[in-house]
């Protein structure tokens, strides 16, 4: 039912090609993030340049994307990763996606570098490259209005880089609308690599559903019921920013670059101000929740600064991180990040670092050129701005943690905090051991989003979590309701990670909805007959097969780890619970073990040769598409 | 020295407390004179209840206060409201946060190490 094209455009040579996805690739990796990995592990040589033609970009939709499924908006970015030397992996909302399913394709695999800049313009099936000197040099926003501009046509959809992308910054990102951003792993500098400026698409084509009069009836009980969701509820009233409650209250939140783990008079910056400069709402395509806030700063000195949200990350990162505690500064710092294209995690996470070494004099402003002080706006505005342009210090920071680490006195790495060289997110996990182990582990390097243990941090019973949890295998079975325990958290996190590929094989935002009813759903959508475990093999597959992809990438077991600090400087805010604590190295190494053992991969890190028949992966690469 | 966060307070300063929250039950039962909602996942929690950001109980919370204390440790929150049924913990009260450090031994909202109220008000 899901016959879908996937195309090749090499940019070198200007060829295009398409081909039809095989259904024997749709049954094991789906679509999405699971196909893109499957492409990514066999179009990737080893020991290429992540800036150089033989790099791939891989854009993708899913399954689900652009039908009438909740919230089917994702786009899907894949490459190998200018930041990390490995997995290049990012998901954005907006309406790209689905246009690009309407336009005619799943998938695109772009190889190759352009001689001078070009965008692609997707239009019902046709693919042209086109000349972009008239877009080069302009911001996300602007770029996305010349197109428009260009086609005479309002209704197209960009993906774009902004001038962090061109100047091959390497947490450069994607975009489009808004707010939409495919941030972490630097896709935006494989665009520039490729002087790839945009991607614009218009389609007009159907979308096939399978079984329409069913699907009808199943989304019609779907949807109202997540309206009645109540944290779906806390997302439409208040905005995505919610979550920054709770975790700032109970003091697992980065501050001041991990001094401190809670932020104290956050009152400004928390959601419930964003009344006062709120101008709407924004959601992404076919989502009733729109969890942003449309906004413009009406005064001061980031009067117009423009955009759309703030999210949890924003928060957390242009906000506690960096100390910033006034809410117009914050959404200012977002928006200049999203207007040059750039990652609000790393941005803030490099700055943070840069801030704690200048407080404790290990560089001083002969290297940095201007002062660089906690939540100062005007220097923040300044450094951001250096970065996205290579200027002065801010180029040293533009080239990531890992490449930025070896131009600044030895005592600076300490306090760089990253694991694998993506920046570690905006939280402090030394008091949570599940989350710890869930950031270091992630196939992307520090992530929250490829298998968080959330209930550890809602208090929920031992019931409900078991039955979030099951499904995989029967070992470490009992996990601990509490957030600060070792008990069982390796099997939380493999079991998180596996649920969270899963559920980003579909393409719509947060998977397919409840459990019990995703089956059914995927056979009225798709047509495709899966079971619980077919699912669940799946999740376990594209996890291991982006394991394997950082493993021939050069990465071990050492990666696998959370910044010293973790280890040695005890916890000084939050509740009582989470008050004095460090990472215990030895327990933390335990957890790694089993965790190991439960996804069937050795000592290592190294997926056996057992494990690699269970998941089909034997063969790999088989270059079936 | 960090303002707001160096110099190590002896005691908490007398702050104004908001009003004392209503202790709930995380299951289908509840308790006497508590309205239980049905949630969308089919669970039945308690009308205008959070879990308490510190012992993790569920409490419920008066309408429309602003300010609330947990009865179960007495920890002192930020209450804002989602919608008039549905309340969120905002954020701690700053002012009733001890110094940096660890928890200071008798200070409200003291815990034990398993994570239980010491207040020992009807926690479990």
């Amino acid at each position: 039912m899901i016959d879908t094209t996937i195309a090749y455009v090499d940019l070198s040579t200007g060829e295009v090609s398409k081909k039809l996805i095989p259904r024997e690739i749709r049954k094991l990796y789906f679509g999405h993030r699971g196909i893109d990995m499957y492409l990514l592990y066999n179009h990737i040589e080893p020991g290429i340049d992540s800036l150089g033609p033989k790099n791939v970009l891989i854009v993708s939709n899913g399954p689900f994307t652009g039908t009438p499924v909740p919230s089917p908006s994702r786009t899907h970015v894949a490459a190998l990763s200018p930041l990390t030397n490995g997995v290049g992996s990012t998901n954005m909302g907006g309406f790209f996606g689905p246009e690009l399913r309407y336009a005619g394709f799943s998938h695109l695999v772009i190889k190759g570098a352009a001689e001078k800049p070009v965008y692609l313009w997707i239009h019902d099936g046709e693919i042209e490259i086109r000349d972009a000197d008239y877009i080069w040099g302009k911001d996300c926003m602007d770029c996305t209005t010349l197109i428009r501009e260009k086609h005479n046509d309002e209704d197209i959809k960009v993906m774009s880089m902004g001038q962090a992308g061109e100047n091959l910054v390497r947490f450069a990102n994607v975009r489009n609308g808004l707010k939409a951003t495919g941030g972490r792993t630097g896709m935006g500098a494989v665009m520039g690599s490729k002087k790839l400026k945009a991607i614009a698409v218009k389609g007009t084509l159907d979308v096939p559903i399978n079984d329409p009069e069913k699907a009808l009836e199943m989304l019609i009980k779907m949807n109202a019921r997540r309206m009645q969701g109540r944290s779906n509820i806390v997302d439409h009233v208040i905005g995505r920013g919610a979550f920054i409650g709770n975790t700032n209250t109970v003091g697992i939140v980065r501050n001041r670059n991990l001094q401190y783990n809670q932020m104290i008079g956050s009152d400004d910056i928390e959601p419930e101000e964003m009344d006062r400069i709120a101008i709407g709402r924004e959601g992404c395509f076919g989502c009733q929740i729109a969890c942003r806030f449309r906004f413009k700063v009406a005064d001061g000195p980031f009067k117009g600064h423009y955009g759309a949200g703030p999210d949890y990350t924003t928060t957390g990162t242009v906000g506690t991180e960096i100390d910033v505690k006034n809410l117009d500064v914050m959404l200012a710092l977002e928006a200049m990040n999203n207007h040059y294209g750039m990652d609000n995690m790393e941005v803030a996470n490099i700055l943070a670092w840069a801030m704690e070494l200048y407080e404790k004099g290990i560089i001083t402003i002969k290297d940095t050129g201007i002062p660089l002080e906690w939540g100062n706006a005007e220097q923040c505005y300044e450094m951001v701005k250096r970065m996205a342009f290579r200027e002065g210090f801010g180029d040293i920071l533009a080239d990531g943690c890992l490449r930025a680490m070896d131009r600044l006195p030895e005592k600076a790495r300490y306090y760089c905090m990253h694991i694998k060289g993506l920046s570690q997110m905006h939280s402090d996990e030394r008091a949570t051991p599940a989350l710890a182990l869930n950031v270091a582990t992630s196939t992307r390097g520090s992530d929250h989003l490829r298998g968080r243990p959330i209930p550890d941090l809602l208090g929920l019973p031992e019931s409900v979590i078991e039955r979030m949890y099951s499904g995989g295998p029967d070992k470490y079975t009992k996990i601990s309701s509490s957030m600060t325990s070792y008990l069982g958290k390796s099997r939380e996190v493999f079991a998180s990670e596996i649920n969270s590929a899963t559920s980003n094989v579909f393409g719509n935002c947060g998977g397919g909805g409840e459990r019990e009813n995703l089956l059914n759903l995927i056979n009225v959508i798709t047509g495709f007959q899966f079971t619980q475990k077919d699912l669940w093999d799946m999740g376990d597959r594209i996890y291991t097969i982006e394991r394997m992809f950082n493993n021939r990438q050069g990465w071990t077991r050492a990666d696998d780890n959370v910044p010293e600090r973790y280890y040695v400087e005890p916890t000084l805010l939050g509740m009582p619970l989470v008050r004095g604590k460090t990472l215990d190295r030895d327990k933390f190494q335990k957890m790694l073990d089993e965790y190991y053992e439960l996804h069937g991969w050795d000592n290592n890190g190294v997926p056996t040769p057992e494990t690699l028949k269970r998941l089909n992966l034997d063969k790999e690469p088989s270059h079936l598409v | 020295m960090v303002k707001g966060k160096g110099k190590p307070k002896e005691k908490p300063e007398p702050i104004e407390k908001g009003p004392a929250m209503t202790k709930g039950e995380p299951s289908n039962e509840g308790e006497p004179g508590v309205r239980m909602v049905m949630t969308a996942s089919g669970y039945l929690r308690p009308e205008r209840s959070v879990r308490c950001s510190s012992c993790l109980q569920r409490i419920t919370i008066e309408p429309k206060v602003t300010r609330a204390t947990c009865p179960y440790c007495d920890m002192q929150f930020r209450i804002s409201w989602v919608t008039p049924d549905q309340p969120r913990i905002r954020g701690p009260v700053w002012e009733a946060l001890p110094p940096p450090g660890p928890w200071p031994k008798g200070w409200p909202g003291e815990l034990d190490e398993e994570g239980r109220p010491l207040k020992k008000r009807g926690g479990k």
